[in-house]
């Protein structure tokens, strides 16, 4: 098994098995860049720097790749990315207990520069399900956002909603 | 979760744009409209992303011509005024839910109340696979076809009910996905319109699917637009209404007789299928079922026939 070093912001090491690394669009062009691949090189020893992930984000990227080793990689922008796609239940797990913290964003920012298209779309939909359902006031509350609308504007926007069914 | 449970609250706004492209396609247009009554970045946000994805969606006046409903994707808006007013209010309010939107397949239903002006401002942000226009009188039948060239990359379909085209507007419709014609409501089966053959077989040719109600066509010319569709080129469906007993005439033209079982051969027709409700033949690459059919009795036989193999659905 072909081991490939991802060196974090903080200067933690992170040996990764070759494979898993395909999920990243980023890391994939620079094993190219840097031969990786050939049997020549020696691997081990050329670390891939990632200066824009801190150590612990990383270790979170790590996680979600092991977990979706083997999955189909995405490639290109679809717009089939909607509000029809449905988080797995055991990647709703692993975004929950950091989901409105700045650690969601982190991961989110992450997944976005090493782009991990897969990643980026659940951590996406998974962000996008907390608005599910909920009212404009509830939305605030949950994510900290102050009221700037006066009552005649919240007026405004509720008369131009009932439109909808 | 509450403010006061979470205290490392993540800035939304401070996540770089791709990220917030991404999250608004994700946020069907239900959510949106919450979404915008949140904060004002979040009303920016809404008015300034892709709302990604939808199956289908519509825009159709009231029978009475008073109000127009839309649908977008899951939500469905009622009541608005069909009048200018009316028009330019949803039209602003359209304009605060997304800056582009996909539809698989989209349905304009044509009125004398909603200009040709205001269909392209409304669809100017839609990217469209499938297009369908409905239209119930001339004027529509143009516009219809008008509207199709601002959407050259989708597959177009029409149906026209209600009256009966010109032969010179039949001749003008770009060839299409699939054409409907409903005549139905134009008059009795002594005074009803029925398409010429002629027509019908200029239409064969032009549209990949023609569907339509009553055709006038004797043995002769059934067998000839056997012809034109078994040497189509793609997939073919044509589907037209006929009297029972007029089809029986046909089939006993063809050498097709009430004894005729599975198997027999009559001159190039082959019957594949026979009981008391329908017949099955097969014409060179032609696939043809009577459904609704009966010898004896003159009810309406539905006529559809394919140049594949496959179900052939009334």
């Amino acid at each position: 098994m072909v081991l490939i070093t991802l060196v974090s912001s903080d200067e933690q090491n992170f040996p990764v098995e070759r494979e898993l690394l395909k999920q990243s669009g980023t890391i994939e062009t620079l094993i190219v860049n840097m031969n990786l691949d050939d049997e020549d090189t020696d691997a081990a020893a050329m670390p891939i720097p990632l200066p824009n992930v801190k150590g612990d984000v990383l270790e979170k990227v790590i996680q979600w790749m092991e977990h979706h080793k083997g999955d189909p990689v995405k490639e290109g922008d679809n717009e089939d990315n909607n509000a029809e796609i449905v988080v797995p239940q055991w990647d709703d797990d692993f975004f929950k207990p950091a989901m409105y913290g700045s650690k969601h964003l982190e991961l989110t920012v992450a997944a976005s520069y090493l782009d991990i298209k897969n990643l980026l779309t659940l951590s996406c939909k998974a962000i996008s399900n907390t608005f599910k359902g909920k009212t404009g006031p509830q939305i605030r509350e949950e994510w900290g956002v102050p009221n700037e609308f006066t009552p005649e504007e919240e007026e405004a926007i509720r008369k131009e909603n009932e439109w909808s069914e | 979760m509450s403010l006061s449970v979470v205290i490392d609250i993540m800035d939304f706004f401070a996540l770089p744009e791709v990220f917030h492209r991404e999250l608004l396609k994700k946020v069907n247009i239900a959510d949106r409209m919450n979404l915008r009554c949140t904060c004002r970045a979040f009303e920016k946000l809404v008015a300034n992303s892709n709302a990604g994805y939808y199956e289908s969606g519509k825009i159709a006046p009231t029978r009475d011509g008073r109000f127009f409903s839309v649908y977008l994707g899951d939500q469905q808006f009622n009541s608005m005024h069909l009048s200018e007013i009316g028009l330019d209010t949803f039209l602003q309010f359209q304009n605060r839910l997304f800056s582009r939107i996909h539809f698989n397949d989209f349905e304009i239903k044509m009125s004398e109340y909603i200009s040709t002006q205001f269909i392209r401002e409304f669809t100017e942000k839609f990217a469209i696979d499938s297009l369908h226009f409905s239209a119930s009188t001339s004027d529509q039948l143009y516009r219809s076809v008008e509207l199709m060239g601002d959407f050259p990359k989708s597959t177009h379909n029409l149906a026209i009910y209600d009256f009966a085209p010109e032969t010179e507007a039949f001749l003008m419709i770009p060839p299409l996905n699939i054409l409907q014609m409903y005549f139905i409501k134009q008059g009795t089966p002594d005074n009803r319109y029925e398409i010429p053959t002629a027509i019908f077989m200029y239409l064969q040719q032009n549209h990949s699917s023609v569907l339509a109600s009553y055709v006038r066509m004797n043995s002769e010319g059934f067998l000839r637009v056997l012809q034109l569709c078994s040497n189509g080129t793609g997939e073919r469906t044509i589907r037209f209404l006929k009297e029972s007993l007029m089809v029986a005439s046909w089939l006993r033209d063809y050498g097709v007789t009430e004894d005729s079982i599975v198997g027999d051969t009559c001159g190039e027709f082959l019957v594949i299928k026979t009981n008391i409700r329908s017949t099955k033949l097969r014409y060179r690459n032609c696939f043809i079922l009577f459904s609704g059919f009966n010898w004896v009795d003159d009810w309406a036989t539905t006529v559809i026939v394919t140049n594949f193999e496959g179900e052939q659905v009334e």
